[in-house]
């Protein structure tokens, strides 16, 4: 098996050199929670448009979307397309200016003043465990990856990288993740452009590419170049599920809801920044399939007999580059991974603080004292990532397994979440029975899929039906108990003023 | 258990799968389409996002108001499901 070369391995070493001393520097300023939760509210919308996209497509997309791209085709592209730009921009408008002028640091700080301290606590719980569990997917993605072009033993790569993203993370917060995930991105686009041209040259080229799926792709490539999928395919992306669970509930619950991708936005020095920077992020959504799609689509054809569709990018990578370029690509999938795991991090640090540590074990603390519980708390969080990303291996494949754990928990909060900005009557009777119900509802569909469902993979369709259900059991609850004082709800829903 | 709330939802859901099932993808592209048309007329009803004077000295362009851009984006979005459909 050919792996990196020495001067492959010097180029990662030094990249990843680099990003501790970046870390280190940036944080050096630091003193309070604001700073090293929200940037000290300075950052500059580029980087953070940026940052929200690199903290979306981390290793864990490259890997997982190319590998669903190798067995189902051009299709992944909608994760990218219908699966976020509109609900970008609706966040971008509506949404992200609303959070910006409430001055909150999370999302279940929201929750709480709109609802009640209930509804905080189960959303910050879902989403801190949610977090958690993730960082420990993104340590097992890249020490798989390092495992087969380096050679290092995986649990050795797990803990190198968790030491990486745990140091520049711990030492500079939220700037140093918006600085690096700017430099990352800029790594990846070349690494990706790199991959794709020495790909097509192989391959043939556009023309190439259709021919050899055409010869060996079978039936069940048929539709492998459409973007839209009738609804009994095999595939998990039907055109049905991408509309109803990705594009009305997992898509606007993530630009939305999301901690880890609303934290940076909340950075930004204006309203008209936090804007900017979500309609810039959009922007590059543009391109993103055909960064990380495309190398799929190529990879079946010159791969064709993988055992798992996960394997088709690291294997490109070390079949196609040259010594040199292989390092330099690398350091570009190890910055995608890193950009998604410091942003988890980060946030699962400021969700614990904030909502648990602050409201439960100690109300007054001061910004400083909050300042030294988030960086350790973001220790304890990468060492407990280390010990869980083992089990990733038990599942068939690292973006079904996201996903997975998305839908379970994204459906409901956006429904509350929705509920509590657009609609007065929503309270915290109904909020907390609509969450319970949604997240029961989630892991029931998921107990019983084989009897109900027609695909192997229904995660779309669960997001749909949890959020539907969580939704009307919020209505149903708030019209049944007392409203909430309209007093209480001014500037908290949005045709209420401050 | 399992079985008694299988049984219970399964007619539920083979209806559901029965509708979206007869709608072909030719139609589905259009209810894709209409989407992002629709994200972009609400756009356009939503208030010019100018630039308040400190923020950009100087005389006002169409570029400066956010909205363009978004409706730029929408455009682009649709054309590409257009193509690759």
């Amino acid at each position: 098996m050919q792996r990196l070369a020495a001067i492959d391995i010097s180029i990662v070493l030094l990249y990843l050199i680099g990003l501790l001393i970046a870390g280190y520097l940036l944080g050096k300023k630091q003193k309070t929670d604001k700073d090293y939760f929200l940037g000290g509210r300075k950052l500059k919308w580029p980087m953070v448009g940026i940052s929200m996209v690199m903290s979306d497509i981390g290793a864990l997309e490259i890997v997982g979307i190319a590998g669903l791209a190798y067995t189902s085709g051009f299709s992944m592209a909608n994760y990218d397309w219908i699966g976020c730009i509109p609900a970008m921009i609706v966040a971008a408008f509506i949404f992200i200016p609303f959070y910006w002028r409430s001055g909150v640091f999370t999302i279940p700080e929201y929750l709480g003043r709109r609802y009640n301290q209930t509804v905080r606590s189960l959303v910050a719980l879902f989403w801190g465990l949610f977090m958690i569990a993730n960082l420990g997917i993104f340590l097992w993605t890249s020490a798989k990856t390092l495992n087969i072009l380096v050679g290092w033993p995986i649990y050795a790569s797990i803990l190198a990288t968790a030491f990486v993203i745990g140091f520049y993370t711990f030492a500079g917060g939220l700037r140093a993740v918006v600085f690096t995930d700017t430099i990352q991105y800029f790594i990846l686009v070349l690494g990706s452009v790199i991959i794709i041209v020495l790909a097509f040259m192989k391959v043939g080229g556009i023309s190439g590419l259709v021919s050899t799926v055409e010869e060996i792709g079978g039936p069940g490539r048929k539709d492998f170049f459409h973007l839209i999928l009738p609804a009994d395919t095999p595939h998990p992306l039907s055109w049905s599920a991408i509309l109803f669970g990705l594009a009305f509930v997992l898509s606007p619950a993530y630009w939305i809801g999301n901690q880890a991708i609303v934290q940076r936005n909340l950075g930004t020095s204006s309203e008209r920044d936090a804007k900017k920077s979500v309609l810039f992020g959009c922007f590059l959504k543009l391109s993103i399939p055909f960064l990380i799609v495309i190398p799929g689509l190529v990879g079946f054809a010159l791969f064709p007999n993988l055992e798992k569709g996960d394997d088709v990018y690291p294997t490109m990578l070390r079949e196609l580059l040259p010594p040199g370029l292989a390092g330099l690509v690398f350091a570009g999938f190890l910055a995608a991974l890193m950009s998604s795991a410091d942003s988890y991090l980060n946030s699962a640090s400021t969700i614990w603080t904030m909502d648990i540590y602050k409201q439960y074990i100690k109300p007054n603390a001061s910004s400083e004292h909050l300042f030294k519980v988030g960086k350790s708390l973001t220790l304890l969080f990468i060492i407990m990532a280390v010990l869980l990303a083992p089990m990733t291996d038990r599942f068939p494949g690292v973006f079904s397994l996201f996903i997975t754990l998305l839908s379970i928990i994204q459906g409901p909060i956006f429904a509350i979440l929705l509920l509590g900005m657009l609609w007065k009557r929503a309270n915290g009777q109904g909020a907390v029975a609509g969450l319970i119900f949604g997240v029961t509802t989630s892991s029931t569909l998921f107990w019983i899929k084989d009897g109900i469902f027609k695909i192997e993979d229904p995660a779309l369709y669960v997001a749909w039906w949890s959020f539907t259900t969580a939704l009307i059991t919020t209505i149903i609850i708030s019209l049944l108990t007392r409203p909430k004082p309209a007093d209480s709800l001014k500037g908290l829903v949005y045709t209420t003023k401050a | 258990m399992k079985e008694i709330i299988i049984s219970l939802l399964k007619p539920f859901a083979d209806v559901c799968f029965r509708c979206v099932n007869s709608i072909s993808p030719d139609i589905a592209v259009f209810l894709y389409i209409f989407v992002l048309v629709a994200v972009a007329a609400w756009v356009l009803t939503l208030k010019q996002e100018k630039p308040k004077r400190n923020q950009k000295p100087g005389k006002f362009l169409f570029v400066h108001d956010l909205r363009v851009w978004a409706i730029l984006i929408l455009f682009v979005q649709a054309v590409i499901y257009i193509i690759f459909r």
